[in-house]
């Protein structure tokens, strides 16, 4: 099965390694001339980087080994000012010829494919290092005392000449054209402009909706006009009652002339009417029909990422010492590129969490009467203008125990609060930013993926993440997602006098109630629906869009959408819906894309923007929403209300500017700010006030940082209170001493960044 | 939908041509580098300027949609010729008050590539002054006026306020991590 699959990978792989060895060698080329900059240098670094992490995927280790030789070389190098020594330039080249000969060996001889293919990884794990670092030494070695160099006599360099390939010559130097060109890579930036523009003239198309209905306001109008004509000939010719004393004949051929030309005007308008409405139906045929097939050539099946897993899942299980069968389901079906490059890293880890929390040791699950061995399903099917994924393990299910705890540790809600929550909205938490158990921070790119990230990269795709956790017989994650991204079906809705867009996939179906079906239960409007209970969310308080006064008064029948996963659903309350559309996606400023609730913008055909809603976020929010914490009016009191419940933080530091800075930051993100002068004075005012979290220096004079976090750990009171070593000393001695006074997060000045700051508060303690 | 000529070029040459004509006798002597060449608009009965070079186009009062979960200075975005701008509201941004309810002109600005709008209130035609004339701000103005305003001069009898944009559109205050946010969990 894993050959197989690979196979199928292979014309891929070529492709890309290609790409990357084209891009190498014209990067060498244009070094050698000198006129190479650090930046190329890099990409030509990361091109290597990139061609080794794929071809070690594919387990073609011969390849990896030599990508990674250049890798490390080009490492060696990047650093050294532009004038590279022209034996580096060499070898590289020498090593780049090497890796071509391989990348093109893998489709020709069936042998060798088969030979590198079942190779087992491990074997040649240590001889890639030792190569590997072998080929720099020399290379720098000779690089400098001008010997010519002799590049790593590797088993596959040994056939220099291209000739080796007897029955296709042109192989080597352009080993595409030896194929049939029935495909043309075509990068996709170009299709999504492509795609754009076929949206944008999906969306004009809707334009044309205006001027015909004038046409038809026209052709009414003319309709009217005539009939007063009439009325008037009649008045005129009524010989009962001469209204007009002149001779009729004459008014009655200007009558005539009217009518006549009235007529004249019905006709062409008419014609108008129909050429428009016909023209226009054309266009939309068209329109569609191209949007659609655009939207298809950037479609690939999701086996693309699927076919990863099984060698992934093998790894994983091999690592942790368990058996876990992948299952795949629905390979075939098809969705947007860049959904499926995004998808990739959330679906990894969901996978990496079920083998490695979910799937429980053979041992285990022997006791528990389980197969010894455990079974993840990876199933994708399509359904209308979504798709769905789901990863499901029979493991042993998420505890809700555990959870419970580190929500008390990371004073996520206390106690009391705790204690009136449903299963389901304690589930909820492993989504809350920062949720691990992890001990220690030291730097906010080693975290990794968290499922908070995961949920936010699903939402960002304008889609929803569902967790199903059956105790003890395992968990079951659902992706709800979009097919495309550009172009979505759309339900404009209007929330207190403003036009959103909800993606159509993502609701489940529109309710117009009477106010006798609305109940209150726990502060909250409810529904009954199909036995069901499902509480109302105002859609508006939940945006906090300011009130528009008098609007719904006179119209007693509430609408909402009905959104959310099986197990949990919500309405929404909007003021009306405006009906079903087709938008294009379009991107805001920076620091409009991260606000939380709104996944993008359109542009409606009245020209207005329109934002799109994130409904996953929603849902979120929704869920921990108490209308009685609510401002009475939102709009500009927003986080007035939050001020009281503020948390406290101390900054100890003996620089006067580093204090203010660190005090200006976190004031800024919300936090209430002392601070000391130094370790004593510090430890003294953790005596006498209450604080959430300590960020300190680590050189001070009287106490310094470290023994400040040892007291402060050691001493009962205090010793649950987070701490924050901020300072310039980069030594991973320093480090260790950090973690070993018991600090809960080193943050180096140099990386020091504000964001840096406040994102690890925000995990130690929470956002404010 | 596109028009044939690029209407920022068109804008930006019409703008030139009236500064030419208004300020041609004044001040010609000077090198032009020597010059401020700024547009004075107001807000809420006070005057700012800010400097052509960072103008892109002034645009008539459209409709603003607005964006849940922002700071009050971000009065939303609008659509121009199928781009969506974010605007600001740059009284709110100052600590001065509001004009969402009273702007008549959106002034886009291009600083360093950030492009986004300011409500304004009222503006005039492109004027220019020797840089001599302007003087540091009042020692009174503090806290984030002080920090967006390069420099204070006297034009006709006014007292026009010129703001650092540069300093502004990289203000972390723009910065949604900062915002409040204020949701569930």
């Amino acid at each position: 099965m894993m050959e197989f699959d690979k196979e199928a990978f292979l014309d891929t792989f070529r492709a890309e390694a290609e790409e990357h060895l084209q891009k190498i060698e014209a990067g060498l080329l244009v070094i050698e001339k000198n006129e190479g900059d650090k930046e190329l240098m890099n990409s030509l670094y990361r091109n290597a980087h990139s061609l080794k992490g794929s071809s070690s995927l594919m387990g073609f280790d011969d390849i990896c080994e030599t990508a990674h030789s250049m890798e490390d070389l080009f490492g060696e190098i990047r650093d050294l000012e532009p004038p590279v020594d022209s034996q580096i330039i060499d070898s590289l080249l020498n090593l780049l010829d090497q890796l071509k000969v391989q990348v093109d060996e893998l489709g020709r001889t069936p042998e060798a494919n088969e030979k590198t293919l079942s190779k087992p990884a491990e074997k040649t794990e240590p001889k890639v290092n030792q190569s590997a670092s072998g080929v720099i030494e020399k290379i720098i070695a000779g690089a400098y005392s001008e010997k010519p160099v002799e590049v790593a006599p590797e088993p596959v360099a040994a056939k220099p000449e291209p000739t080796t390939c007897q029955d296709e010559i042109t192989a080597p130097v352009c080993p595409i054209g030896a194929k049939e060109m029935d495909t043309i890579r075509v990068a996709v930036a170009k299709l999504d402009a492509l795609l754009n523009l076929a949206g944008e003239m999906v969306v004009n198309k809707l334009s044309f909706e205006s001027p015909l209905n004038d046409i038809n306001l026209f052709q009414q109008k003319i309709h009217q006009f005539s009939s007063i004509i009439n009325d008037l000939k009649e008045v005129v010719n009524d010989e009962s009652e001469p209204v007009v004393k002149r001779d009729n004949g004459e008014l009655n051929v200007y009558l005539q002339e009217l009518e006549n030309l009235v007529i004249d005007m019905k006709d062409s308008t008419f014609h108008v009417y129909e050429n428009l409405k016909e023209i226009v139906g054309r266009l939309d045929l068209v329109s569609n029909n191209m949007q659609q097939k655009i939207m298809a050539a950037r479609m690939l099946p999701i086996s693309t990422i699927f076919n990863l897993f099984p060698r992934a899942v093998r790894d994983m299980a091999k690592e942790s010492d368990k058996q876990v069968d992948l299952v795949l389901r629905g390979e075939e079906v098809e969705l947007d590129k860049k959904i499926i490059e995004d998808i990739r890293e959330p679906l990894m880890h969901l996978i990496r969490n079920a083998v490695d929390h979910g799937i429980e040791p053979v041992d285990t699950r022997i006791k528990k009467g389980k197969k010894p061995q455990g079974q993840i399903i990876l199933a994708a099917s399509a359904e209308g203008s979504h798709i769905n994924i789901s990863i499901e393990d029979d493991g042993a299910g998420i505890s809700l125990e555990s959870i419970k705890k580190t929500i008390l540790r990371r004073q996520l809600v206390d106690q009391e609060k705790l204690a009136g929550m449903s299963q389901s909205e304690i589930l909820d938490f492993i989504f809350h930013p920062g949720f691990s158990t992890r001990e220690i921070i030291t730097d906010v790119s080693g975290r990794g993926v968290g499922m908070d990230v995961v949920k936010k990269n699903i939402g960002l795709l304008k889609g929803l993440i569902a967790i199903e956790n059956r105790l003890g017989r395992g968990v079951k994650v659902t992706l709800k997602l979009p097919l495309t991204l550009t172009i979505i079906q759309a339900l404009v809705i209007e929330v207190r006098g403003e036009l959103f867009c909800v993606p159509l996939s993502l609701i489940e179906e529109n309710l117009r109630l009477s106010p006798e079906e609305v109940t209150w239960a726990e502060n909250n409007r409810v529904i009954k629906l199909r036995e069901r209970i499902i509480p109302l969310v105002d859609l508006g308080a939940l945006l906090r869009l300011p009130a528009v006064a008098g609007q719904d008064e006179e119209n007693d029948r509430i609408t909402a959408i009905l959104v959310g996963s099986a197990e949990e659903r919500i309405g929404f309350i909007v003021d009306r819906l405006h009906g079903k559309r087709e938008i294009v996606s379009k991107s805001l400023s920076e620091n409009l894309r991260s606000v939380r609730k709104i996944s993008g913008a359109t542009i409606l055909s009245d020209g207005r923007v329109s934002l799109i809603l994130n409904i996953s976020a929603l849902l979120d929010s929704a869920k921990s929403y108490r209308p009685e914490k609510e401002p009475a009016l939102a709009g500009d009191a927003i986080g007035k209300a939050k001020r009281k419940n503020r948390r406290r933080i101390l900054v100890v530091d003996d620089s006067l500017i580093t204090r203010q800075l660190e005090k200006d930051i976190l004031e800024s993100a919300g936090y209430e700010v002392e601070t000391a002068v130094d370790g004593m004075k510090g430890l003294e005012r953790l005596r006498h006030a209450k604080f959430d979290l300590v960020v300190t220096d680590v050189e001070m004079p009287n106490l310094d940082g470290f023994e400040l976090t040892s007291a402060i750990k050691t001493s009962g009171a205090l010793s649950s209170i987070p701490v924050v070593i901020v300072t310039s000393m980069q030594d991973d001695k320093d480090k260790a001493r950090g973690v070993q006074v018991g600090a809960d997060a080193y943050v180096v000045k140099s990386d020091f960044e504000q964001k840096n700051l406040v994102e690890i508060v925000g995990l130690l303690i929470g956002e404010n | 939908m596109a028009k044939q000529r690029d209407p920022r070029e068109e804008k930006r040459l019409r703008t030139k041509e009236i500064a030419l004509d208004i300020n041609g006798g004044d001040s010609s002597e000077l090198p032009e580098s020597d010059k401020l060449v700024f547009l004075p608009f107001s807000l809420a009965n006070e005057w700012y300027a800010v400097e052509v070079n960072y103008l892109r186009e002034v645009v008539k009062k459209i409709p603003i949609t607005i964006v849940p979960e922002t700071p009050g200075f971000l009065a939303g975005v609008i659509n121009l010729r199928g781009e969506i701008i974010t605007v600001y509201d740059l009284l709110d941004y100052l600590g001065s008050g509001s004009t969402k309810g009273s702007f008549t002109r959106i002034l886009i600005i291009n600083c360093e590539k950030n492009i986004f709008g300011l409500l304004t209130d009222t503006s005039k035609e492109v004027t220019r002054i020797p840089k001599t004339k302007i003087q540091t701000p009042l020692s009174v103005i503090n806290g984030i006026k002080r920090e967006s305003v390069s420099g204070i001069f006297d034009y006709q009898d006014k007292m026009i306020s010129l703001l650092d944009m540069v300093k502004i559109s990289h203000s972390p205050r723009l910065n949604s991590a900062r915002w409040d946010r204020s949701t569930g969990i």
